[in-house]
């Protein structure tokens, strides 16, 4: 298992070196170029001057790179032209809001979404099985901001049973968790809506596979009824496909979170990113693609490392 | 690396795990080796895909979409850049049958017009997409070796990005218009057609049929052009079909999140975007009427190509 996991995590460092290599060639194509881009609103002449020979921008490319990793680590992602302030200091509250939105937004999907899985794998072939298929692939093409604008016309609008975007009083100091948690609710919905679709599919053949196992049929003739065997023994196997297809949901999650926070005005990540693009605000742009590439990698990694962990017939393999 | 999230969905397909004469003649068909599409196979896919009803259903959609968009305008003649001041917000009537905007432009002109820039965008963009993906997988498996592991590293690397941030950051850096937004939505979407087509190149060359041409002096680039890509267009074409469904989405989120073509464009995804500002005057159609053309068309492209990847595969043959 430990081979496994230290090969695995050799490639989540190969990948995030090519991420930021990416990010860096977009960000030496930029007008002005780097310097420029992050000394933003307070630009002077001197302090361009100093800041260049800091990046070393009279140096080859190579050491460039990595003067700018070395100061991505440290967390110092320039100035924010906008907002007029290190950008690191608008990233955290951002990544706190995305991280229990998005959070949020799993754990409904994947609540709902994998018992429909189940139900529909055991009437497989029902016409209930087939109108929940038509339904999850409706909701797979639908755009997230569509969905995001009938809940908010009904049940922000219509219905004040929600807030209709924001988070109240976020960036004062000792906001509690509720109001977090209260603004975050009908986005979380939204987004966990069109992921329900995937994980009740995923999770429906999953559970298919499983039904055929001799393990399946083991239980089955020791007396079990079907929905013993299937949900003490078929259940927590057809869950492992999962736990992988969760990491590598995490891209598609995070474009997710960037459309339903611009829909609500959720100050998240994403919100940040809409924003930034928008105002031309570099710094916070690229501070965003690189924190969001992270996290996609990290939860692609993390994964699978739990994949192991609970899977011993892979940990013991070594 | 794995399958890709996306691609999972797609490849659910409602296989159930079958028994064992059905296995056996999997086997069987297998053996015989994929068949390249002659003009005779060509027919029996086109065959398989007119018995499929939601196939048509689909291709019908498209099709109408495509003659409501393009031959619309023939027969409807308000600009869809006209302002209306007396009727701003106007629920649909018999001036304006879909209503207007809140310039007071016109909806059913702008419906049709924004269209055009989803398909076309869309399609060139997923077919761009698909060929670069294509020319990148085939090489990428074909070589093999310390090439492939590079070359599948940055794919990696590239897939790790979220493709709408990706597009985001590059929008922000070029203001786009149709061609470049082609240009960069083609340009975030191969990852996957580029996996695809790796994974059928590398099991496709060691065929007899590859090793012969190889042994005739075949050079590579031939190798590839006339032996491997003609076995693995099922999946190329069944693929090139999802990638269009997710070309337009991106168009969508992008134009919706005011990143894509600039306005005055209309933009299916703009035009919902400037109709939620008017929420509170509760606009069913400026909300509804682009939001379910987006649906209808996206729906479309992605059960046509669950059809195509029936018709294409003769194992699924036993029944949806």
């Amino acid at each position: 298992m430990t081979r496994y996991i230290a090969r695995r995590t050799l490639q989540a460092v190969v990948v995030l070196f090519g991420v930021t290599v990416i990010t860096f060639i977009i960000l030496q194509s930029l007008p002005g170029g780097p310097a420029r881009v992050m000394l933003g609103s307070h630009y002077t002449a001197a302090k361009f001057a100093a800041l260049s020979r800091q990046l070393g921008l009279d140096r080859p490319q190579v050491v460039q790179y990595g003067i700018w990793v070395s100061h991505l680590v440290r967390g110092d992602f320039g100035f924010s032209y906008v907002h007029q302030v290190p950008v690191a200091q608008l990233l955290v509250p951002g990544v706190v809001n995305s991280a229990i939105l998005g959070g949020m937004s799993i754990v409904e999907a994947l609540a709902v979404g994998i018992p429909i899985g189940v139900f529909q794998a055991r009437r497989r072939g029902t016409f209930r099985d087939t109108a929940l298929t038509t339904i999850s692939f409706v909701f797979y093409s639908m755009p997230v901001f569509f969905i995001g604008a009938i809940a908010i016309l009904y049940l922000a609008v219509r219905v004040h049973i929600f807030p209709v975007g924001g988070v109240l009083g976020v960036g004062q100091s000792g906001v509690s968790l509720w109001p977090r948690i209260y603004h975050a609710l009908l986005p979380s919905f939204v987004l966990a809506s069109v992921q329900m679709a995937a994980w009740s599919r995923y999770m429906r053949s999953s559970t298919l596979e499983t039904m055929v196992q001799d393990y399946m049929l083991n239980a089955r003739a020791k007396g079990l009824t079907e929905t013993r065997a299937v949900w003490l023994h078929g259940f927590r196997n057809a869950l492992l496909p999962i736990i992988t297809l969760l990491g590598l949901s995490f891209p598609a999650l995070i474009g997710g979170l960037v459309v339903v926070e611009s829909v609500f005005n959720y100050p998240g990540l994403g919100y940040l990113l809409w924003q930034g693009a928008q105002q031309y605000d570099f710094p916070v742009v690229l501070a965003a693609t690189v924190v969001a590439s992270v996290a996609s990698v990290a939860g692609n990694f993390l994964a699978d490392v739990l994949y192991v962990v609970v899977d011993p017939r892979i940990r013991h393999e070594g | 690396m794995k399958a890709d999230w996306k691609k999972a969905f797609r490849a659910e397909k409602d296989d159930s795990p079958s028994d064992g004469s059905e296995s056996l003649r999997a086997i069987a068909l297998d053996a015989a080796g994929p068949v390249a599409p002659t003009s005779s196979t060509r027919l029996i896919i086109l065959r398989r895909l007119a018995r499929d009803r939601m196939a048509i259903v689909a291709v019908g959609i498209i099709m109408i979409i495509v003659g409501f968009c393009y031959f619309g305008p023939l027969f409807w003649h308000l600009s869809p850049d006209a302002t209306d001041p007396l009727s701003l917000v106007a629920a649909p009537s018999l001036h304006h049958p879909l209503g207007t905007d809140d310039v007071g432009r016109d909806v059913l002109a702008r419906l049709m017009v924004g269209g055009r820039i989803s398909l076309q965008v869309g399609i060139i963009a997923g077919l761009l997409g698909t060929v670069i993906g294509v020319a990148y997988g085939s090489v990428s498996g074909y070589v093999g070796g310390i090439v492939d592991a590079a070359m599948m590293r940055i794919v990696d690397a590239v897939i790790s990005i979220p493709v709408l941030v990706l597009l985001i950051l590059l929008s922000a850096v070029i203001r786009p218009n149709q061609v470049l937004l082609i240009v960069v939505i083609a340009l975030t979407s191969w990852l996957i057609p580029a996996r695809l087509i790796r994974a059928e190149a590398l099991s496709l060359k060691h065929r007899e049929y590859v090793l012969a041409s190889r042994v005739m002096g075949a050079r590579s680039t031939r190798t590839i052009v006339s032996h491997i890509l003609p076995n693995a267009v099922g999946t190329i074409v069944v693929n090139a079909t999802f990638q269009i469904a997710d070309a337009i989405l991106l168009i969508a989120y992008l134009s919706f999140l005011g990143l894509g073509i600039p306005p005055p464009a209309a933009t299916w995804g703009g035009m919902l975007s400037e109709g939620m500002t008017f929420l509170y005057q509760d606009p069913w159609w400026l909300i509804y009427l682009p939001g379910v053309s987006i649906v209808l068309v996206v729906v479309s492209f992605n059960y046509l190509g669950d059809a195509l990847r029936d018709a294409f595969d003769q194992r699924t043959q036993h029944g949806r």
